[in-house]
């Protein structure tokens, strides 16, 4: 951003009326673009005399007569010195500096960007200035090489990113984010013995007010943050004020969203065809399986079959007419029901639970500052309705920051101040899964609604008890999850001496978050809920962090140093309510209200924090701009480890080399810029409970859990909070006895979590810096793992347990070049690549850890990638009873089946019979290119994003397999299935109750690659007339999540497209495709 | 210089902010919340409190996983008894792999969560157990009002009772007590007893119940000394059978029968127990923990929890009739119905109940003479429901007709009027007690030791009182349609005698399936008796006519008798466990 003046010390000239002066006018344009620089410095060479440039890049100076230089500087431009001429008229393109001027903020101050030894990488505000992402870490996504972010598309949701893929075998594997100084705790909470997951993440942040975002990658970069820097540290800090006259900027988009990429899921009559393949091919009855009857045959001149009796023909199916005995429920499709297109169509749930979505947003900022001090104050408001009915996400959001100079500069005091409020729709708390899982489940036969109105339900026989997708979401349109967040810091900045400066920081970060819940009463089918409930849920979270730098900088000739020292206490407290109330009169949203109810209440709550405390230092030291090296050390103590292992020191040291200012290349022609890099570092994890050390026991008198096995993942594991509570005497009711539950075995030994990483950097310019590229190469290893070993069963309850124990290994290396074209007439084009690898494997693993993982009696994770696939071989269908028998031991095996390998040639297919694959979900590059152009007032930009060498493990239960389960639906892919008719297929036959044996490493595992059209953006600058009002205007139309492009190859031809390949999970909330329209202007 | 006084006091202020907070050691200190330490449960109040549970965790069954309050998927599905149900063959697949046997496989989930159930509860008895033997005798008399021996015989029984689920479950499950250190658990073998060994080991679990609990509970959900007679005259029912490896019966010990006989004897000669006047009682919350009921496990509603303490173990089980949810699971087998089928001297047709017309609708019934109990035991189309007259058992009460027929089991519904119902979404769940040894089934086993022992004389009284009670009046009371007319033709005959041995065990053996029945005993008892593989191959080829899933059932013997030692347990072992006959 041009208008993004930091810095102009020039003040209004003296008049010196003593020398003869001249009138000295001009204009200041970028060589490239022509574009007007307004607020350039244009100086008289040597004097204090000077100006800055308009907002049309022009300027009028006056000089007097024995000046023979003007220079001419723009930050992010080379300066220039211009000899004054006979004209009195100067008009002066600057090119745009090499980005090596570029500041970067690093741990507690800033560091110039050619100065940088260790793997930080920087995202271009200004490339994802204009992308409808509501949360910015989105936005760094394919971006920045090296970092993998995930998101779902559901508004207000938060996003998982990846710093160089994991470094932990941990769940805990989020980089630590930094805003202005301030690290923002994610939430962890021992409630349930589980995390609760910081769902808001930086959704609360207005990607507009951000000033810049950089990414410190390696061990070396990242230890100044030592203990929680294992998994990277994203430093975000917002727009500060600069010294500029007082200016207004206004940003308008507004967004419309699609969602078009649906799984493709059986109709009526593909469901029916599918029922009957099952049954026939297991030789039972379909007229008995489910809700459909048909007409068929059997054929044995086509051959035997699966039963040997000749292959089943289908001639008919037939509908039920009437699904329930009050004649309220028709089928879709049926001429009074208005679902549905026909009988055979039936109702498309995907259609019924989508919309259209859309985002508006509105940012109004003001700015003003000058060498006194100056104020940042941002206003947004956003608005996030999301494509699947009744999700929505809103924020509003206010910001100031602030700063005060006096003595001369000497002392700043300042703050950044953010008050925020979010407030999401909670889709996900209905039974049988979220609106956007169930039209996987639900039967395309039931109309959406029965016709007196009511939805439907499973209304009996031949259906599972999974609930109606629009039901699912209008039952939670009420239920409302609100954030409001105050964040920020004060500082104040001390200028002992010229050389020595003193800083001081304190920073908080307050959330209150509360959640709304409303369960009311309904019958649908079989499904029923009778008393209405309200639950409730308060959480509190204050963090606060108070540190303290001292920093030296001082130039001795060629010697350039530069070192920091300082102490930082974060202490981090958080406070859990909730209740709860049944039965209510009424079922008005307001009438929920704890005291309105009339029946059993229940409330429960829970307080946890910790504390942190850390000294710390660096030294920069540089020679001759030649040569750079860094010291770092950090020590950290934390409440987390008992006396002993509290503290950990972690250090780090770094140097280089700036090949390109040697002689020998200073006026290279091809090479303008060459460094290469070293570094190493240690940094620490400590993302385990508050209270993982101690041993501990809970009362539960009141199970939340164990009732529904999938609450809590109770049907999986046993249960967290198995209740301690016992009618001991047989009352029946009333309050019972209750006792306590070991939870947790101690560790008085628990200690940090250590990376060490190797980073060898390298950063070239070449062409006159038009191709700028950076590779890195990274080793990393960890350990003293924090993890939790599975017990053996016959341990009981407090089984669970944090130890460290485990190593693992990174290997990986990171690319980016961009390329500047030069300029053709009016049009310009740049482009820029990143790629990506990493290669992780567990080095170490205690052998209580080894069931942890997958393997088996035999073989463990030891060498294998965390999340390595392990599974069994397949060689294809059973075509034949010959073959059927002709092979080893397996359980139900048959025709149609798929054949599994018996690797170890036992004869029979065991446990032992698997073997590892690659690891799921990792590709072997990732990378994304971005493309920019400017042709005249247009300008235009495209950014793609892909994997390559990956595989995944999409839903084949549910889309290939699993369609006869529960009455429920599944993919159309099943049509396909193998058959006496179709032995071609990679599918195995339809069955009911047949299935293959496990999982599969051939079957159950697909090609994962893809390359996805994420952004495509056109806008259009306006020309500046002097009678317009604004400074700048600029109009622009952007798409994103345009396209994917699937790689098919391969024998099994199903992947999942879409939002789900990258999200990797069936039924969740998609990805959209966003259109939208935005308006910048400031004046 | 002023300035610099300034900035320097500043400065000053700082670092001494600074160092106050880097200074204190305590800064780094905190204390969890909300939470107890274990030495801090040292006391008798928290021993107590430590022993209470130890109870709960009998109630902390669920759905189908870890069912062991009622076990109707091991006990009843696996049977001859019962179909898995559901919404298909698919809904809770790892069901039908046990009901099938064929797709069984030692990676079954619901059996590797059973089995770390029940250890979970163990591991709670162990830890009670600790607690109060650490403290004196006179702490505890004094503060608690009991003796440390009877809590400690108490505590014992309901380990004995899970060792005694898991020894019928899995064979060679693993010996935890409160003798072996936390650590050393990962060294216990599965194989460290043998199978006589294990039942000797948890017979000793209730003798030490006889000895030390009281004749008399204030708490009914404790114990008595009877209670303990009676589990252990179960255990050695079950251990009298002795089996070899491959889980033959291969001889039947007398002097453990002959123990059963004088443990039941001697709870008979108390007095406590009696059979209800009406069967029905055993299976209706008005009556729970009566005079039927020797120990079961308490359940409540209403006690300040989020759905009730009530019994989940049954909450599949449901019909779709109103006022319930889903999900009719645990339905009744055609011949089971037809087992009930009585001769016109009302008893049992042995060899004859699947000729003839099956028994599916209250019109069946009413045209067959049948044994009353198959109103207590099943749900039938036309039948009056749970005792209902106005609420008609109809075709709209069964999920998949087409593959689990229209039978359901009745024993633990209650009727959604009653207050011990509590729905919650699709399923529900009823805090009436469950029995885990009521006093019908303890005498039906003196008589099984006694008809064992060649005593067929004694047996005879016993099981005609089972049937006259059956057949009683009071039993036959509630079955009547509104109009007052009874539901079928009730016809309940006594024995004059049991015959040979073979021919009174074929009795008892009929008379405790009817009797039982849906009370998840029925595997259990085939595997004892050594029949299961010749009675579930003949049920298979019988009721594949009428359920043509079960084309692909076969018993294998000599491997199906148990499950299999959970796969994951084995893998986390690092092959300790070893694995029973016939899995690899």
């Amino acid at each position: 951003m041009k208008f993004k003046l930091l810095f102009s010390l020039v003040l209004l000239l003296a008049v010196q009326v003593t020398f003869a002066q001249r009138n000295l006018t001009g204009k200041v344009t970028d060589a490239e673009t022509s574009e007007p620089l307004a607020g350039a410095t244009v100086v008289v060479t040597g004097t204090s005399i000077g100006t800055l440039t308009d907002g049309n890049g022009a300027f009028q100076l006056k000089a007097t007569t024995a000046a023979a230089t003007i220079t001419v500087s723009y930050t992010g431009y080379d300066s220039q010195t211009i000899a004054i001429g006979a004209s009195n008229v100067i008009d002066v393109a600057l090119r745009a500096g090499a980005i090596l001027e570029e500041v970067v903020v690093t741990g507690y101050g800033t560091e110039r960007k050619k100065d940088l030894l260790g793997a930080v990488a920087v995202l271009d505000i200004k490339d994802v200035e204009d992308v409808a992402n509501p949360n910015v870490l989105q936005s760094m996504q394919g971006r920045v090489a090296g970092v993998n972010v995930d998101q779902s598309g559901d508004p207000g949701q938060g996003v998982r990113v990846r710093v160089r893929g994991t470094s932990t075998l941990g769940k805990l594997t989020d980089p630590l984010y930094i805003v202005d100084g301030v690290p923002i705790q994610s939430f962890v909470s021992n409630e349930n013995n589980s995390t609760i997951p910081q769902s808001w993440d930086l959704s609360w942040l207005n990607p507009n007010d951000i000033a810049s975002i950089q990414v410190l990658k390696d061990a070396s970069s990242a230890s100044i943050y030592g203990a929680r820097a294992s998994n990277g540290v994203v430093i975000i800090t917002t727009k500060q004020p600069g010294k500029q006259k007082p200016r207004v900027d206004f940003n308008l988009r507004t967004t419309v969203e699609n969602w078009n990429d649906y799984d493709d899921l059986t109709n009526n009559r593909e469901r029916a065809i599918v029922e009957w393949q099952g049954a026939v091919n297991d030789g039972t009855n379909p007229d008995n399986t489910g809700i459909y009857k048909y007409k068929w045959h059997l054929d044995p001149s086509l051959g035997p079959g699966i039963q040997g009796n000749g292959v089943p023909v289908l001639d008919e199916i037939i509908y039920p007419e009437w699904l329930d005995e009050d004649d309220q429920l028709r089928p879709s499709g049926h001429p009074q029901s208005i679902y549905g297109g026909s009988i055979e169509e039936g109702t498309d749930y995907w259609k019924e639970i989508s919309r259209r979505g859309y985002m508006q947003n509105y940012d109004l900022s003001f700015s003003q500052g000058n060498e006194r001090g100056g104020v940042q104050f941002g206003a947004n408001y956003f608005d996030h309705r999301g494509v699947v009915i009744n999700s929505n996400f809103k924020r509003m959001g206010m910001r100031m920051n602030s700063n005060f100079k006096f003595l001369d500069g000497k002392i700043t005091i300042g703050e950044n101040l953010t008050v925020s409020r979010g407030q999401r729709l909670l889709l996900d708390n209905g039974f049988g899964g979220t609106p956007e899982q169930a039209p996987y489940r639900y039967k395309s036969i039931l109309p959406v609604r029965t016709e007196d109105g009511r939805f439907s339900g499973p209304p009996g026989g031949g259906f599972s008890d999974r609930d109606n997708p629009v039901a699912l979401s209008v039952d939670n349109q009420d239920d409302r999850s609100s954030n409001v967040k105050v964040f920020g810091n004060i500082y104040t900045e001390v200028k002992l001496f010229p050389s020595l400066t003193f800083r001081s920081s304190f920073g908080g970060d307050y959330d209150n978050i509360y959640s709304k819940d409303i369960f009311r009463t309904y019958s649908r089918g079989f499904l029923a809920n009778t008393t209405a409930e309200l639950q409730l849920r308060q959480t509190h979270q204050t963090n606060w962090v108070f540190n303290n730098t001292l920093s030296y900088s001082k130039v001795f000739g060629q010697h350039s140093l530069n070192v920091l020292g300082g102490t930082e206490a974060i202490r981090n407290n958080i406070n859990i309510f909730s209740a709860s109330a049944k039965g209510f009169a009424q079922e008005t949203v307001e009438y929920f209200q704890l005291s309105a109810a009339s029946g059993e209440r229940t409330s429960s709550g829970m307080s946890t924090g910790f504390s942190l405390f850390s000294y710390f230092g660096k030294i920069n030291y540089d020679l001759n701009d030649k040569y750079l090296a860094s010291v770092t050390v950090r020590r950290d103590g934390s409440s987390r480890f008992g006396t002993q292992n509290r503290f950990a020191v972690f250090p780090a040291a770094s140097i280089g080399w700036r090949v390109s200012e040697e002689d020998f290349l200073k006026n290279n022609e091809v090479i303008s810029n060459l460094k290469v890099r070293a570094a190493w570092g240690q940094t620490g994890n400590q993302d385990i409970l508050n209270d993982a050390r101690f041993g501990l026991y809970r009362a539960v008198y009141a199970p939340a859990s164990n009732i529904l096995p999938w609450d809590a993942g109770c049907a999986q594991a046993p249960c967290a909070d198995a209740a301690t509570s016992y009618d001991i005497g047989n009352n029946d009711s009333g309050i019972l006895p209750s006792g306590f539950l070991a939870t947790q075995t101690g560790n008085d030994k628990l200690r940090w979590e250590t990376t060490t990483e190797a980073n060898f950097g390298l950063d070239f310019g070449l062409l006159k810096g038009r191709l700028n590229g950076t590779v890195e190469v990274f080793k990393r290893s960890t350990k003293d793992i924090l993890v939790q070993p599975k017990q053996i069963a016959a341990f009981g309850d407090g089984a669970s347990q944090w130890v460290n124990g485990a190593s693992m290994e990174t290997t990986g290396w990171e690319a980016s070049l961009d390329y500047n074209a030069e300029s053709k007439g009016d049009f310009r084009y740049s482009v820029g690549v990143n790629l990506s690898h990493y290669n992780s494997i567990i080095t170490e693993l205690p052998e209580s850890l080894w069931a942890s993982y997958a393997g088996n009696a035999e073989q463990n994770i030891i060498g294998q990638a965390p999340n390595a696939l392990f599974g069994y071989r397949t060689d294809g269908i059973f075509q034949n009873q010959a073959e059927v028998e002709a092979h080893a031991e397996q359980v139900g095996k048959r025709v149609g089946a798929l054949r599994y390998v018996d690797l170890n040639n036992d004869g029979v297919i065991n446990a032992l019979d698997q073997e590892y694959g690659p690891a799921n979900g990792v590709p072997v590059v990732e990378f994304g290119v971005n493309f920019q152009a400017k042709w005249k007032k247009f300008d235009f930009s495209l950014f793609t994003w892909g994997n390559l060498g990956r595989v995944v493990t999409p839903d084949v239960y549910r889309m290939e397999l699993g369609s006869l389960d529960n009455g429920e639906n599944g993919g159309v892919n099943q049509l396909d299935a193998w058959s006496p008719t179709n032995t071609g297929s990679y599918i195995p036959a339809a069955s009911n109750s047949n299935r293959p044996f496990g999982f599969s490493l051939d079957y159950n595992v697909r090609n994962g690659n893809y390359l996805s059209l994420r952004q495509v953006m056109l806008g259009y600058t306006f020309e500046q007339h002097a009678e317009s009002p604004f400074s700048n205007l600029r109009v622009y139309v952007s798409g994103e999540n345009l396209g994917w492009w699937v790689d098919r190859k391969g024998s099994n031809q199903y992947v999942q497209t879409g939002w789900s390949i990258e999200n990797r999970l069936a039924g969740i909330y998609p990805k959209a495709q966003r259109f939208s329209l935005g308006v910048t202007a400031s004046f | 210089m002023k300035k610099n006084r300034l900035i320097k006091n500043i400065l000053g202020l700082l670092l001494f902010t600074v160092l106050s907070v880097g200074c204190k050691q305590e800064f780094l200190d905190f204390k969890p919340a909300g939470v107890i330490s274990d030495e801090d449960l040292n006391t008798v109040e928290n021993a107590e409190k430590m022993i209470i549970a130890a109870y709960a965790s009998l109630g902390n069954d669920g759905l189908l996983a870890h069912q062991y309050g009622d076990m109707w998927v091991y006990g009843s599905v696996r049977s001859d008894d019962a179909y898995k149900g559901g919404g298909s063959i698919g809904d809770q697949f790892d069901s039908h792999m046990v009901e099938v046997f064929t797709l069984n496989t030692p990676a079954n989930g619901n059996s590797n969560l059973m089995w770390t159930y029940l250890y979970a509860g163990i591991s709670r008895v162990n830890d009670a157990i600790r607690r109060v033997q650490g403290l004196s005798d006179e702490d505890y008399q004094s503060q608690a009002g009991v003796s440390r021996a009877q809590r400690l015989a108490e505590l014992r029984f309901i380990r004995g009772h899970y060792e005694f689920i898991l020894k019928i479950l899995y064979k060679y499950p693993v010996y935890i007590d409160e003798t072996i250190a936390k650590d050393d658990i990962i060294n216990v073998s599965n194989r460290e007893k043998s199978d006589q060994e294990g039942w000797a080991y948890i017979a000793d679990e209730f003798r030490a119940g006889i000895e030390n609990l009281p004749a008399v509970q204030a708490e009914e959900g404790r114990p008595t000394k009877n209670a303990a007679r009676a589990y252990l005259a179960k255990v050695l029912l079950y251990k009298a059978y002795v089996q070899n490896d491959q889980h033959q019966v291969v001889s039947v010990n007398a002097s453990e029968l002959e123990e059963v006989v004088n443990l039941v004897g001697s709870i008979e000669s108390t007095g406590e127990y009696s059979l209800y006047d009406d069967f029905a009682k055993n299976f209706l919350w008005e009556y729970e923990s009566g005079a039927e009921s020797v120990w079961a496990i308490m359940r409540s509603i209403d006690d300040g929890s989020p759905e009730g303490r009530g019994n989940f173990s049954t909450g599949l089980t449901s019909s779709l009739g109103p006022g319930y949810g889903c999900c009719s699971f645990n339905q009744g087998s055609q011949n089971l119905a037809n087992a009930f089928k009585t001769d016109a001297n009302g008893l049992p047709l042995f060899d004859s109940f699947m000729q003839g017309e099956n028994i599916e609708t209250a019109q069946d019934i009413q045209s067959n003479n049948m044994d009353p109990r198959i109103a207590h035991t099943l749900g039938i189309i036309g039948m009056p429901f749970k005792y209902d007259p106005n609420r008609i058992y109809d075709s709209t009460y069964a999920r998949v007709p087409g593959v689990y027929g229209y039978v359901l089991g009745m024993k633990d519904q209650e009727l959604p009027s009653s207050p011990a119902f509590r729905q919650y979404q699709a399923f529900f769940s009823i805090s009436r007690n469950t029995d885990q040894i009521r006093y019908g089934d303890l005498l039906l086993m003196k008589a099984e030791a006694l008809i064992e022992l060649g005593r067929m004389g004694e047996a005879l009284p016993i099981i005609n009182a089972i049937r006259e009670r059956a057949g009683s009046a009071a039993s036959t009371s509630r079955l009547v349609y509104s109009n007052g007319n009874p539901t079928g033709q009730w016809k309940v005959g006594i024995y004059s005698s049991l015959g040979t041995q073979e021919e009174a065990r074929k009795i008892l053996r009929w008379e405790r399936r009817l009797e039982l029945a849906f009370e998840s005993k029925r595997f259990f008892d085939l595997v004892r008796w050594g029949i299961a593989d010749e009675t579930l191959n003949n049920y298979f080829n019988s009721e594949k006519q009428y359920r043509d899933y079960l084309n692909e059932a076969k018993f294998t013997s000599g491997r199906d008798e148990y499950l299999a030692i959970p796969q994951t347990q084995i893998t986390i072992s690092r092959g300790l466990y070893q694995q029973n006959s016939g899995y690899n």
